[in-house]
């Protein structure tokens, strides 16, 4: 990427510090600093970044990047909040709220230093704001409703205007009614490239928002009032099988950057296949030498986290939410415990009043979303109990904050590249002249 | 001879002013049900079953023998009309005493009732007032008689229909018990939600058990009435949809009454008898008559006249209570009016509420109770709701079956009693069971 003189004449402090590129063993006593990461003048005046030049632009799976222009050296953003019609997987729809006609709403991208004018026009049926989470920024624009402004009312366009003083991975939401306007969906990721980057540049570079909504098996608007009854999990606003995957090729840098606006949820995203660095919160990079390897990156609601590794191993690999409720889609909570019962008795007791009465969970749900998919048993229209999807193999068993991260070797492109063939072999079944080789009895 | 001019034509005036006509009382009886069969509508073959309520009504027409009793009571007032509508017979007295030289004395006396004879039509029409009102008893038990067996046709298939669907209920119950108990041998519940289980299963059980009581008194009063034996199972297994009843109209009605019919005719008998008394009361006793005497073997003839003096009762007493008793059936009739006006307003206006609530339960709850157990089915096949909901919503179908069957059980019974009026039957409230609400317990805690 392209660094203009100007611009690393003007490295700040931090970046430097992070970089650890400072000098700081000169320094006895190193003035007091902001925690957050700068690579630019506070005081300084710098050209609108351009994309593909000033940085590389991040990509949001199943979501969008909100377009710009720029006006006398400031870009121009317009955020409009509005209700949507938004599929969160085949066969679940619902009416939501967002912005520019999505949910959640398109990332926001910038580069350190550019001065920012975001209008937001507010479409909705109630009064809202916008808060800028992680961005530092004058006490007034801050979108705290009542606090920093009074609310957009319907049909209003505010103007916010600051300058980015930093860099990071943000995100922006309702601050009106928090409550209701979150959980309807009025939420979305901001990347905020350094002007001075640091580091080799990552080649694939994903934003993905966390979120929780209530939507009972067969309704088609989220329910504000829940506190604990979450039974959709998604990333992007989408839930498993709903999810694009991520695509890498074999040796290519990945950065992925978590954001998670849940209501009442932290979320631990484990990626399989690999171990990868910790690298960033919304706060700001985390120096190296506090840095430390992991496979789960809990990401805290109304935080930010990115992780970043080198995808050298080839495969199909899950992604997804380590909390084993948050992988599974409408679902009821307040059902019996039938694990373990004597199904054919029970079927037999209820087989005679209802006729396609079947019992379910007596070994588990894993057989669940096969039966569903099989259509022999109906369910609530738009709606999407314990699916998975069918894969390769078998069935997935797999819903909500789930995701697959396909690494191909020479993979170029966004596009899907299918199943892996699993070429170095797969888990199968044992042959009988290998349980007798080695000892296995399977009574 | 002894026919004496005067008494004979005496005699065949009274024999002609009392009834010529006279009933047949072997005949009344058929008679009257064939006025009945009419008045009720019902095609009565003597071809009776259970299949339905004419046709039980049939069935308890041949078998029931203490109708036949009461048809037979038609016809002893018919003859006992007949004796009445006859002038008292006069009285032939001879007497004999030894005699003198002449042989014996005979004296001969052939006299009459003045009242017995002179009263004759009086007595006559108030004895036909008397059995009209006779006949009006008969045929009223008659049709009320048929409008308590389609009554009772009416509840015991009501009742059958019920125990079916409690038997449904307890069914789902024991279900619920069985996957309790299953959930207790995976250990998956603590004891508690078993014995709460237990609890529910239980109170099911007794109120299947208060329906099996109630479908036996049922069956015991249908059998009471056919004469027949009957069997549940010989019973339709649900309730035929009411039949659009024809309303008839308050004029209608007053005018085929049979209570008051009999009324009417009470009033006019004790009318009659009222103004008999008036002079019956004086002619207590009064009789004229020939007397012939043969004495020394000639005979005298003569006349007799006998009659009581009124010194010490001149009948006031008698024709004021006659008086009063024709006030009092006046009064009665008035009450009974009002009453049967009454009646026909309350069956009409239940049987409005009755039919416009068995169709509420036809177009409204038997449809909403099936849209919740089949979207009960998809919310348990989403895995949202488990098997006691499930089971839940089948009972709560299951009971609005049982609004269902009070709600057109009351609206047959409407109609009964509707046609039981029209019919000329006996005034009465229309008793029906308040129709059955949603589950009785609540599914508790699983
Ligand atoms: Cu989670």
């Amino acid at each position: 990427m392209p660094i203009s003189r100007r611009d690393a004449l003007l490295v700040g402090s931090a970046g430097l510090a992070a970089a650890g590129l400072s000098g700081g063993r000169a320094a006895a006593q190193p003035a007091p600093r902001a925690a957050h990461s700068v690579t630019v003048d506070p005081a300084g005046d710098y050209a609108p970044g351009r994309p593909g030049q000033d940085y590389r632009p991040v990509v949001t799976p199943d979501g969008a990047t909100l377009p710009h222009r720029v006006v006398n050296g400031v870009k121009v953003f317009h955020l409009v909040a509005e209700e949507v019609e938004h599929e969160f997987a085949p066969g679940l729809r619902a009416t939501t709220w967002g912005y520019n006609g999505r949910t959640h709403g398109p990332t926001i991208e910038a580069v350190e230093g550019d001065k920012v004018r975001i209008y937001v026009t507010n479409r909705l049926p109630a009064s809202t704001t916008v808060h800028w989470h992680g961005v530092i920024l004058p006490s007034g624009m801050d979108g705290v409703g009542g606090l920093n402004q009074r609310a957009i009312h319907p049909g209003e366009t505010f103007i916010y205007e600051w300058t980015f003083r930093q860099h990071g991975t943000f995100m922006y939401h309702s601050h009106h009614d928090e409550m209701t306007q979150m959980a309807m969906g009025l939420m979305g990721m901001m990347v905020v490239h350094p002007r001075r980057p640091e580091g080799p540049l990552p080649d694939r570079d994903y934003a993905i928002m966390l979120s929780e909504w209530s939507l009972p098996a067969g309704a088609s608007r989220p329910d504000p009032n829940a506190m604990a009854d979450f039974n959709i999990l998604t990333m992007n606003a989408k839930c498993y099988p709903g999810t694009s995957p991520l695509v890498a090729a074999q040796g290519e840098r990945v950065r992925l950057r978590f954001g998670n606006l849940s209501a009442m949820d932290h979320h631990p995203i484990h990626l399989h296949g690999y171990a990868f660095t910790i690298t960033e919160t919304d706060g700001g990079v985390i120096p190296e030498t506090a840095r430390h390897p992991d496979t789960t990156v809990l990401v805290a609601t109304g935080s930010t986290r990115t992780v970043e590794f080198v995808a050298d191993n080839p495969g199909d690999w899950a992604m997804h939410c380590h909390m084993t409720h948050h992988v599974m889609n409408q679902m009821g909570h307040d059902l019996p415990n039938m694990t373990g019962v004597d199904a054919r008795r029970v079927d037999r007791a209820v087989g005679g009043l209802l006729p396609t009465y079947m019992t379910m969970g007596h070994d588990g749900m894993g057989e669940m979303g096969a039966h569903l998919e099989m259509g022999h048993m109906p369910i609530p229209e738009n709606s999407l109990p314990m699916i998975g999807a069918r894969g390769p193999r078998d069935y997935i068993t797999m819903g909500g904050m789930f995701t697959i991260l396909k690494v191909r070797p020479g993979l170029t492109g966004d596009a899907d590249p299918g199943w892996y063939s699993n070429p170095e072999g797969e888990a199968r079944l044992a042959s009988a002249s290998e349980l007798a080789r080695d000892g296995i009895s399977e009574g | 001879m002894l026919c004496n001019k005067p008494l004979a034509v005496f005699a065949m005036a009274a024999a002609l002013l009392g009834g010529c006509a006279t009933l047949d009382p072997d005949q009344v009886a058929s008679d009257v049900m064939d006025e009945a069969a009419q008045r009720t509508q019902l095609a009565l073959n003597g071809s009776g079953s259970l299949d339905t309520a004419p046709a039980a009504v049939d069935l308890a027409l041949v078998h029931n023998r203490s109708v036949r009793a009461d048809l037979l009571q038609a016809g002893v007032s018919a003859a006992e009309l007949n004796a009445l509508s006859r002038p008292g017979n006069p009285i032939f007295e001879v007497v004999s005493l030894p005699g003198g030289d002449h042989g014996r004395v005979l004296d001969v006396d052939l006299r009459a009732s003045v009242l017995g004879v002179a009263a004759t039509p009086w007595r006559a029409r108030t004895a036909r007032a008397a059995y009209a009102a006779e006949r009006s008893e008969a045929l009223l038990r008659l049709v009320d008689f048929t409008a308590d067996v389609e009554r009772a046709w009416v509840e015991a298939v009501a009742a059958r229909q019920r125990l079916d669907l409690y038997a449904r209920i307890l069914e789902a119950a024991e279900a619920a018990m069985t996957i309790a108990e299953e959930l207790d041998a995976a250990g998956n519940r603590p004891a508690i939600a078993r014995v709460r289980e237990r609890n529910m299963l239980i109170n099911v059980q007794l109120e299947y058990a208060t329906a099996q009581l109630q479908a036996e008194a049922a069956r015991f009063a249908l059998e009471r009435l056919t004469g027949q034996g009957v069997r549940l199972e010989e019973l339709p297994v649900a309730l035929p949809a009411p039949v659009p009843a024809i309303l008839p109209g308050e004029d209608e009605v007053l005018d085929a009454s049979l209570p008051l019919a009999r009324s009417r005719a009470q009033v006019e008998a004790v009318s009659r008898a009222a103004g008999l008394e008036n002079w019956a009361s004086l002619l207590d006793h009064a009789e004229i008559g020939l007397a012939a005497e043969r004495e020394d073997r000639e005979w005298a003839r003569g006349w007799m006249a006998e009659i009581s003096l009124p010194l010490f009762d001149q009948g006031q007493h008698r024709r004021a209570a006659a008086r009063l008793r024709a006030e009092q059936a006046l009064e009665r009739h008035a009450a009974l009016t009002a009453d049967i006006v009454a009646a026909l307003t309350n069956a009409r206006s239940v049987h409005a509420l009755a039919v416009e609530q068995a169709t509420r339960v036809d177009d409204d709850l038997l449809p909403a109770s099936e849209a919740l157990l089949e979207q009960t089915l998809l919310q348990y096949n989403a895995m949202q709701l488990g098997v006691f909901e499930l089971l839940n919503a089948f009972e709560t179908r299951t009971r609005a079956g049982l609004a269902w069957i009070d709600a057109h059980a009351a609206a047959h019974q409407a109609d009964i009693a509707v046609r039981q009026l029209a019919a000329g039957g006996s005034p009465g409230a229309v008793s029906i069971m308040p129709v059955a609400a949603g589950p009785s317990a609540d599914a508790g805690d699983h």
